[in-house]
């Protein structure tokens, strides 16, 4: 038994200093002697030449009518000084599509109505916005995406909320250095008490926003954007962001708030956009002591349409 | 209206400006000057009632600056008739603006800014805030520098709350051409004083002083403060260091 290991041990050895003294195989996966073309080690694929910069699929806090390219990573955090922080991740989808999963601190809350609205947080939502990008269709064919927002339902002060908004909106460059967004909205929220009830009692009612007057629900939005400077943008949008208030007549009970936002977004990179600002959270009742500075940070990244087309 | 024809003649004879100089503020009041693209930039001092401010600001691409900091400009009292004790409270400002000459010969560098407080924890006094909004330019005319401006500011306490009130903003820098590196340095702007009582006021705040431009990239300032309704002895003397750099 001892004889029959050593001889498999020098078999091997000599087969290995065989193998190691074989001449080289010519290189190149044309070469008909490999046996394995598959497994030779490929050329790394060529680097995607500098790619356009990426329209964004929101100004400040409306959605633009721009979808992120095809598997492009998207990642937005921001703080301000009312104590929100928010953040919203985002995945192209084949470019004519875009899903995202995002916690919003735009979702504000009072008890009686001359109580100041505190915002909840966080407030966690799932988008899925689909369209067709700029001038796909036609020559000046505006961005036009039709997007789909719904929260997951959320408890707090002893109350059940959701929200959920529908939205229409086109976008246009005008120009290299300016672009323009106007949309609709058709919103939805609900609100129900949590308050226990015995046996045999109804549940406590649950109001709607769809419930009462259908122009309660729809509202315009929009926003500017001016590119100055190459790698400076300035940004202004108004949008809307429900308001709940339990305390309130039943048809005050979910009302919509316009807020205005400014601000610049400065390419620090081609993946890393700087975003500072101004909010005013209920321009229609403007003070300035509700005014919000806010800073954020976009992440953009290829990576994953790296590897997709790698694996292509 | 002589005055005012004066001063737009020597605005329009001046000098176009190589580069916007550096620097926020004169000494409370704020400046037009923005900084370059991802210039950051630092401000500590210290008072001799150990009253200060500490601020970081960041360039956003040479239109606009962000600001992060605290500071204890904002005075607060619940009894009035005793000084009313500084407050140290976050501090967030943005400023969005245009350099000298962008549009224009002659032009003065404008900003609009926007300043917030956050963070006010731990004091006597409750539900303190403060928010202000200010319209600035600024001209850098050689030997001296002038600040113009108007700011609105709001204010909260205990539940009282003020409506915008609009004050004027002031600041020159003189800069004597035989001291290369010092300048004198005057303002005039206003801050809120929080009473728990009566709710806020304004109060007028007059700084005097001088910097010194150490380095390229730092300077020191040596300036007195007095604020209005308060003594002589009131006043404060307070040591600042500034440092920039910048990409």
């Amino acid at each position: 038994m001892k004889r029959a290991s050593g001889v498999i041990v020098a078999m091997v050895v000599c087969g290995g200093a065989h193998a190691r003294a074989q001449p080289a195989p010519p290189p190149g996966p044309s070469n008909p002697a490999d046996p394995y073309p598959q497994l030779a080690p490929q050329p790394a694929a060529p680097r995607t030449p500098d790619r356009p910069p990426i329209d964004f699929p929101e100004v400040l806090t409306t959605p633009t009518g721009w979808l992120l390219p095809a598997a492009v990573l998207y990642s937005k955090n921001a703080v301000d000084t009312g104590g929100g922080v928010t953040s919203d991740t985002r995945v192209g989808l084949g470019d004519v599509a875009e899903f995202g999963v995002a916690t919003t601190d735009q979702v504000r809350e009072r008890v009686m109505p001359a109580d100041k609205p505190e915002r909840i947080q966080p407030y966690v939502t799932a988008s899925f916005r689909l369209g067709v990008s700029e001038n796909r269709l036609f020559v000046n064919q505006p961005g036009v995406t039709l997007g789909f927002r719904k929260s997951f339902e959320r408890n707090h002060s002893g109350q059940k909320t959701r929200i959920a908004e529908l939205t229409l909106v086109a976008s246009k460059h005008l120009g290299p250095r300016a672009a323009i967004h106007i949309g609709g909205s058709l919103w939805d929220a609900s609100l129900q008490s949590n308050a226990q009830t015995g046996p045999g009692e109804e549940p406590p009612p649950e109001f709607t926003l769809h419930g009462h007057d259908r122009a309660k629900q729809i509202r315009a939005f929009g926003g500017l954007e001016a590119r100055p400077l190459p790698r400076s943008s300035i940004l202004i949008d108004l949008g809307w962001s429900p308001e709940f208030c339990y305390g309130c007549a039943d048809d005050d009970k979910i009302r919509l708030r316009p807020e205005l936002s400014w601000g610049v977004r400065y390419e620090v990179a081609s993946f890393l956009h700087l975003e500072s600002g101004v909010r005013v959270p209920d321009i229609g009742n403007f003070n300035l002591l509700d005014a919000q500075i806010f800073g954020q940070i976009t992440l953009t990244s290829f990576a994953l349409a790296d590897a997709v087309e790698n694996l292509k | 209206m002589r005055a005012v024809l004066t001063v737009a003649a020597v605005l329009a004879a001046a000098r176009p400006a190589a580069a916007d100089p550096v620097g926020a503020r004169v000494l409370t009041a704020p400046t037009a000057w923005l900084p370059e693209a991802e210039a950051q930039s630092v401000t500590l001092g210290l008072d001799h009632r150990r009253d200060g401010i500490a601020i970081a600001s960041y360039g956003l691409g040479e239109l606009a600056e962000i600001e992060l900091g605290a500071e204890t400009d904002v005075r607060a009292c619940t009894d009035c008739t005793a000084r009313p004790v500084p407050l140290w409270m976050g501090r967030a400002g943005f400023r969005i603006g245009k350099h000298q000459d962008a549009w224009f010969a002659g032009m003065p560098a404008v900003v609009v800014g926007m300043r917030t407080t956050f963070a006010a924890h731990g004091h006597a006094v409750h539900g303190v805030r403060a928010s202000d909004a200010y319209l600035v330019a600024s001209r850098d005319l050689g030997v001296v520098r002038l600040h113009a401006g108007v700011d609105a500011l709001a204010a909260s306490v205990d539940g009282h709350r003020s409506a915008a009130e609009l004050r004027p903003l002031a600041g020159i820098e003189l800069h004597p051409p035989m001291y290369k590196r010092s300048s004198l340095l005057g303002d005039i702007a206003w801050e809120p004083e929080l009473d728990a009582a009566r709710g806020p006021v304004l109060r007028w705040l007059l700084g005097i002083g001088v910097r010194y431009q150490a380095f390229s990239w730092a300077s020191v300032e040596l300036a007195v403060r007095a604020r209005q309704g308060e003594d002589l002895g009131g006043s404060t003397v307070l040591v600042r260091v500034n440092a920039t750099t910048r990409p």
